[in-house]
Order: structure tokens, then sequence, then C-alpha cells
């Protein structure tokens, strides 16, 4: 069929059902729309982008001039020594210059949600669902293979919501950093955005998301055992956000590195899985004989992790964990980070 | 206003390596400014240098008041999204009025019915509508126009036209366009010829028509 006869045929229609609705109208001109576009590709051999492309916007036109008289009962059409009355959005309500850093970030987690939650809700839940299931793993492995009802006399369940909790917000922000940069970079084209905002606002998502988990899965084991809660909330907010911060830094350390050698991602995964069982996540380092203890507190985020209970469990006091190598590390990771992120900006901009 | 510092900025690289500014020292004062240049690529290098995307590797770059974005380098917010969670997000980043905006783009779309679907579902002319009205929706100092905009449909185009002119009013607008005859006829401007480094006054009349390609 020529567009021609396509377009008479599709006006023919839609004036035939001149009472139906816009949302009727709008879904009839989707179906011509999918209609020529399905035939243009499989009849062009060898394919005519071109003549496909102006076809469609042949279409489009037909559509605007059909809505046309639509359009003159809803609205007058502007006339031409009238174009310009279109008023300009006007401008909020000042904000102070300070918080214009924070409104930018916050704005971009909420989109960063939005995105997420319309393109792979499933995907979301996961991020949720992957701690939750190593939690009862861990829980089934403590309680019924070995029998113990408490670690160093933490509750377990506690005990494995705050550690796997935590390990996994700085993993998932480690290793999703990359790849939220690579995918959002043309945000950044955007005047007011840079790629450290968007990492930045990526971090403070994740973490946002996980500690609203962990809280309530704390809480909720508080509620139901009648256990007392943290013994100090200041510090554990303290310590948790180190480990969010050690993950940011972490992950923009990767992201420079992924840019000379791509393989990198493949090999943090296992490093990770590793870690997993010497950063005091499920087992911490008063559990270990002490001839290896040693060599565990060079690991620092077990020092941060152990630390994080000891200002939760008031019956724990860890022995081996230092602040000062908590603080320290989660400090130096972060510059670090930063620093390789002005580094690969500069590189981008100048190659 | 935006002041060029002996800028010295190169295009491409090994041997392809041109040299498009040679330390060169410019200011693009309140108005409209119009760069050509041969090739014509050029320009448009020039314009997004501007904005940020390059760094220079010589002079610097001084910028007063809020910067455009390079129109052809509007990227949606999020494929994603629907064009009102677009909008929510423009207004958040540019601390916009929301009902001001939503109402701005309803008026100023030809299918505003789409700003309630995902922006992906929309069709092309209606993408490319919203990333010209969008460009209009924060109060920028300068606008930075890296290619002519492609305005399609009557209404719309003179709706735009109008309402970039108003806006542009007392602002910079930097055009990087290879045609400035037909540019001319929509907006008028200083014309600059970018060539062998330096960027010159020119009258659009003398410039040689961009060659087009049959079919």
């Amino acid at each position: 069929m020529r567009q021609d006869d396509f377009r008479e045929q599709l006006a023919q229609v839609i004036s035939g059902l001149r009472a139906i609705e816009r949302t009727d109208r709008v879904k009839l001109y989707r179906f011509a729309r999918t209609l020529l576009r399905t035939a243009t590709a499989d009849l062009s051999a060898p394919r005519d982008r071109r003549g496909r492309t102006q076809a469609l916007l042949e279409l489009e036109a037909a559509i605007r001039q059909l809505e046309q008289p639509y359009r003159d009962e809803s609205r007058p059409a502007p006339a031409p020594s009238a174009l310009a009355p279109f008023e300009a959005p006007p401008a909020a309500a000042p904000r102070p210059a300070a918080w214009r850093p924070g409104a930018i970030l916050g704005a971009l987690m909420v989109r960063n949600i939005r995105v997420m939650l319309a393109k792979d809700p499933l995907g979301y839940l996961w991020l949720f669902l992957a701690p939750v299931l190593t939690i009862a793993v861990h829980f089934w492995a403590y309680t019924f293979l070995l029998g113990f009802g408490s670690v160093l006399d933490m509750p377990t369940l506690p005990f494995l919501i705050l550690g796997i909790g935590g390990w996994h917000m700085m993993r998932v922000i480690t290793l999703k950093l990359g790849h939220e940069l690579t995918r959002d970079q043309y945000l950044a084209r955007l005047p007011m955005v840079d790629t450290l905002t968007i990492a930045v606002a990526k971090a403070l998502e994740l973490a946002f998301a996980y500690t609203v988990v962990v809280a309530v899965g704390l809480a909720w084991f508080s509620f139901a055992n009648g256990y007392a809660g943290p013994s100090n909330l200041l510090g554990v907010a303290y310590y948790w956000s180190l480990l969010a911060v050690s993950g940011l830094g972490l992950g923009l350390l990767l992201n420079l590195l992924r840019e000379f050698m791509p393989g990198i991602s493949l090999l943090a995964m296992p490093i990770f899985r590793l870690g997993f069982f010497f950063s005091g996540v499920v087992i911490v380092s008063e559990q270990f004989p002490e001839k290896y203890r040693v060599y565990l507190l060079w690991n620092p985020v077990l020092h941060i992790m152990q630390l994080l209970r000891a200002e939760y469990f008031a019956q724990y006091r860890s022995s081996d964990a230092v602040p000062a190598v908590a603080a320290f590390f989660a400090l130096s990771v972060l510059f670090l980070g930063c620093a390789a992120e002005a580094s690969r900006r500069r590189r981008v901009a100048t190659a | 206003m935006i002041r060029l510092d002996r800028v010295t900025l190169w295009s491409g690289n090994g041997a392809q390596r041109r040299l498009v500014l040679d330390r060169a020292s410019f200011a693009f004062t309140p108005g409209l400014w119009r760069i050509a240049s041969e090739p014509a690529s050029d320009a448009q290098r020039l314009v997004r240098f501007l904005a940020g995307y390059r760094a220079a590797e010589h002079g610097q770059i001084q910028s007063a008041g809020l910067c455009s974005w390079p129109i052809a380098q509007f990227a949606p917010l999020g494929m994603y999204l629907t064009g009102a969670d677009l909008v929510d997000t423009l207004c958040a980043l540019y601390a916009l009025d929301r009902a001001g905006t939503f109402r701005f783009f309803q008026d100023m779309l030809d299918e505003p019915a789409w700003l309630g679907h995902r922006f992906d579902r929309w069709p092309q002319a209606a993408q490319r509508q919203f990333g010209l009205v969008a460009f209009l929706a924060p109060a920028f100092d300068v606008f930075l126009l890296d290619v002519a905009p492609v305005l399609r449909g009557a209404n719309f185009a003179g709706r735009w036209r109008a309402l970039f002119q108003e806006r542009s009013a007392g602002k910079v607008a930097i055009f990087a366009c290879a045609d400035h005859r037909a540019l001319g006829r929509d907006f008028a401007g200083t014309s600059l010829y970018l060539s062998a480094g330096a960027l010159r006054r020119i009258e659009p009349a003398v410039l040689p028509q961009p060659e087009r390609v049959a079919g």
C-alpha cells in the first residue's frame, strides 16, 4: 500500500469515528504507527532508512492534521501575531545556595529510584532479596547445623542482619557504581550535574535503601523478642556510614581501573566472595585461633564490621578492632576514589 | 557572557589532529552569535567546548550565569520514566516551579497526552519536541546550539521560535551552523567564521553555501 493510500484510509477511519475520545484516538494512532513500522521494516530490501523515516514523519504530519479540529475545539490555535504569549515556567521560590547540591542529589536519587522501579522492579527486589536469603542460609547453618543460639553472646539473627546487611551494602555500592556511571554518563552533560554527583547520588540511594531494610529487620527482632536494641545508636550510625563511604571510594577506584583493565569487574566478584568470610561478616576475629588473628587484622573492613557490632551489642567488646584503622581506611579510600574520578574526568575531557 | 582567554583547542587524534583555536581571545557578549567553520564540525566542537565537555590545552574560559547544555546533546533524564516524571526531575534540578513548568510543557507540545506515557514509547518526533521544549524551560543565561534546531510542524515551530527569541533576549545565544543564510532568515545576529585557529566576524553573504547531498 502506498503511504498516501495508507494516510487516506486512516483519515477515513478516524473521520468515521468522529466522536471518539482522545485516549482512543491515541491508541488508534499508536496502532497505525506500529503497522507502518512493521510494513516498512519487512518490505524494504535493501533497507531504505531515509524512505522509512520519511514515511513515519508523513504519518505524524497526517496525525497532526487530523488532530487539528479537535485541538481547535479544545483551545484556540495561536495566531501568528500572538505566538509569544506562551508563558515560560516561573522559577520556584529561591532557596539558599548551600541547599543546591543537596537538592540536586535529592533529585537524582528520586530519579534513580523511579528509573529502577519502572525499568526492572524485580531487579530492585533482588537487591534486598539477596541479603535476606544469605541471612536465612547462615541463620540456618548457625542454628540448626552448628547448634549455636548466639555468637559470643550476641543473638544470632541480629548479628547476621547487621553483618550481612552492611557487607551487601558496601559490595553493591562498589560493584554498581561503575555501571551506573557508564549508563548515566549523559546526565553529566547537564551543566548542574557532574559524574561525582551521579556517583554520590547512587551510593546514597543504595545506602538509604539498605539502612531502611536493616533497621526494619532489627526493629522487628527487638519487638518480637523483647531485645533492648542498639547500645549506642550514634556509634552504629558512624560505623555504618564508614561502610557506605568505603563502598563509594572502592566503586570510584574500580571505575578508573576498569578503563585500563576491562576484566577487573570479574576479579572483583571472587574477591568480595572471599572477603565475605574474612571481614567479620559472619565470623568475628575473636572466633578464630590466635595464630590466624594477626593475619585477619590486616583486613580494615573487619575493623569496621567488628566495631559496628560492638556499638550495637552491649555484651560484645571487640578486643582486636581499632577505631583509627577503620576511620583511616574509609577516608583514604574515599580520597583515592575522588582523585581517581577527577583524573578519569580530566582524561575524558582532553581526549 | 562567555569570555575566551588565549584558548588553544585541538580536535581529533593522531594524523587527524587539527588545530581549532590557536590562543584565541574572544568575548561573547549578550546577543545572538552564529559560528560557521571549515570543516563544519569545528564550530560544533567549539560550542561543546563552551559547554564544558572538553578541556582546552591552554588558556581558560570564563562564563557568567547559567549555561545551557548544547541543544543536540540533550539526552532524556531516563528513557523509562514518564514525561511527567522527566518534567519533575528537570524542575528539581533547575529549581523550577513544578505546576508552571508542567503547564508550559502541556502548552508547547503538540501531543501533551504523551506526557503521561513512558518516554521510550513516545514517537521520535514527540521525543525531539520534548528535548526542544526542555531547552527553553530553565532560565539560562547562555544558550548553546551545536546544531540548528529541527522544528517540524508550523504551529510548534512558530511557538518555539517566538519563545526562544523572548527567552534569549538580552542573553548570549551561540549557534554552530553550516547554513548561515537559512539560519539568518529565522534568527538575526552576528556571524563568525572559524578558520586557521581564529574567530573572525564576517558577513553571511560571503560564506559559501553548504554542499547538498543528492538524494
